[in-house]
């Protein structure tokens, strides 16, 4: 039996010291980016910690950590924004939290927001910051998806964003069509009909001339399968089949929208989240 | 000198070798190099069947059943001839139905019995669909109407779909046909298709045979009624501090299409319809 040599012996020793080491540091490797615009990453919201991330819950959401604020603004301002984020009253901001409205502070800086350790959230609010994340960074597939998941947790919000990232893509790859309209169209009215009224602003920004006399039975029948599915979605994951929770202060949103006509500087008390 | 290169080198195998069987070994994961196992291609029917079997575990789990099932051989004309919404053709179909609330043909036939006095806020959604079918039969249609509609908010969609179609010979008795009057009916039995009951298509055919869906007038106007009822289901639920009613799609939807489909073409099939003894 040949002997080998102290040289050869310790060369054949660093060799499977060197290919250990890769072995391990292969199966112990950290997980990639999931998008090559994650470089310059922000990380998680302040408001969530990292044992949210880790695990979330089960069907519910980190957002006991996000507070309701009173402001004052005036009415101009307050029209002029997206209302879906304003609340008349703390009821109604509580109904916002309750349904997964992101605060402003969470909506700004989305594009550099660390989505890794959001994936596979089961947490309403996570879930729906990791979507508005990927439709922030163009990935308007991968966002309606998480998105609508998010909607099965209990995300209002999430449904909405997921419709205008659905809406986005077919844009993008197909272009315009009268079909993914009646889509779009369709799944904004089931938000309202999930109890959002302030929908009626992503209507009229996304959709301002659509034509809902001709096209109501087709919007009406994608309505009705789209319920289903929702249902069906949330039988699949286990959790509590959405339904109709309205939004309070349909009302008093009227009222609000006619004084402005007459006297948009006035103030009036709002409440956000933050 | 030898003896220790011996050792580390042996020490390092052996941790190449975990490390090995945790990459590859143990199943965890799934890796692009990795061999196709024998059954990774196993056809649609595999999938078809698998699927069948993950949704008969979820309807097993969602939709309990409480009580003794029997099943009975019945002719699918006969099925069809009468009012299908009771009917069960699975198991799963016989939970969801108990869990929506549709009365058994006992609870019907024992009608006459229910207290009319009763409170409905004291009863369970069951017993509260049960009063408010005894009211419509003694005649006093909006107490009826009322109680069923209360019900219907707590997660009886047979409530629902009653207070519809009595609220529809109401106003019919007094105001005669109209167009709106057919509206409102079309949107409510579409809001009991969307909360799950895929044969509340009989009554939209029983009452609203000739209803043109697809007239943009009827259509937008059924379109509006939908969106509302639905939305005074979930505030009724919200006064009554009750979740709302959502979609639940009820099993056996493929089923009931077969059935009929069958019945279009002249020809019937023996089926099994369960019940509760």
């Amino acid at each position: 039996m040949p002997r080998i040599s102290s040289v050869r012996g310790s060369f054949l020793g660093a060799l499977i010291l060197v290919l250990a080491l890769v072995a391990i540091g292969w199966v112990f490797r950290f997980p990639q980016p999931e998008s090559t615009a994650d470089s310059n990453r922000r990380t998680v919201p302040a408001t969530v910690t990292v044992a949210q991330t880790a695990s979330g819950t089960r069907h519910g959401s980190s957002r006991a950590q996000v507070n309701i604020r009173r402001v004052e603004m005036t009415l101009s301002d307050v029209l002029s924004g997206d209302p879906r984020h304003i609340g008349l009253t703390n009821e109604e901001a509580a109904w916002m939290r309750r349904h997964g409205y992101p605060t402003n502070k969470e909506t700004t800086g989305l594009d550099t927001l660390d989505t890794v350790p959001l994936r596979g959230s089961r947490d309403s609010h996570l879930a729906t910051l990791h979507g508005m994340a990927l439709a922030t960074k163009g990935d308007f597939l991968g966002a309606a998806g998480v998105l609508y998941g998010a909607t099965a947790l209990g995300s209002t919000f999430a449904y909405e964003e997921g419709a205008i990232a659905e809406y986005r893509m077919g844009l993008e790859r197909f272009g315009p069509s009268i079909d993914s309209d009646d889509i779009l169209r369709a799944r904004l009215e089931i938000a309202g009909i999930l109890g959002d009224y302030t929908v009626d602003a992503l209507i009229d920004k996304y959709l301002p001339s659509y034509p809902m006399h001709e096209r109501a039975y087709y919007v009406q029948r994608h309505e009705t399968v789209f319920l289903g599915k929702l249902g069906e979605d949330a039988l699949l994951r286990g959790l509590p089949i959405p339904g109709p929770d309205p939004r309070p202060n349909a009302k008093a949103w009227q009222k609000l929208r006619e004084d402005a006509k007459r006297d948009p500087a006035a103030r009036v008390y709002v409440y956000v989240l933050e | 000198m030898r003896k220790m290169t011996f050792l580390l080198s042996a020490g390092l195998l052996g941790l190449l070798g975990i490390a090995a069987y945790v990459e590859f070994g143990s199943g965890n994961r799934a890796s692009a190099a990795d061999p196709a196992p024998a059954d990774a291609s196993p056809g649609l029917a595999v999938y078809v069947e698998r699927a069948r079997q993950a949704w008969s575990s979820i309807h097993s789990t969602s939709y309990p059943i409480s009580g003794r099932v029997r099943d009975t051989a019945t002719r699918s004309d006969v099925l069809l001839a009468t009012d299908p919404r009771r009917t069960a053709l699975s198991p799963a179909e016989l939970g969801w139905l108990q869990k929506h609330h549709y009365p058994t043909e006992a609870e019907l036939a024992a009608l006459a019995a229910v207290d009319p006095t009763a409170s409905d806020a004291s009863l369970d959604p069951r017993q509260a669909t049960l009063l408010g079918l005894a009211l419509l039969r003694r005649g006093d249609g909006g107490a009826g109407v009322a109680v069923l509609r209360r019900a219907a908010a707590r997660g009886s969609i047979y409530a629902y779909e009653e207070a519809a179609v009595a609220e529809y010979q109401q106003r019919l008795a007094q105001l005669g046909p109209s167009e709106d009057g057919d509206d409102v009916l079309r949107a409510h039995l579409e809001v009991a298709q969307i909360l799950g009951d895929h044969q509340a298509e009989y009554l939209a055919a029983k009452y609203l045979p000739h209803y043109r869906q697809r007239d943009p007038a009827r259509a937008t106007a059924m379109q509006r009624y939908t969106s509302d009822f639905l939305l005074r289901l979930g505030a009724e639920a919200q006064s009554l501090e009750v979740p709302p009613p959502g979609p639940d799609p009820r099993p056996g939807l493929l089923q009931w299409q077969d059935l009929r489909r069958l019945a279009d073409a002249g020809q019937a099939a023996t089926v099994d319809v369960y019940a509760v003894e």
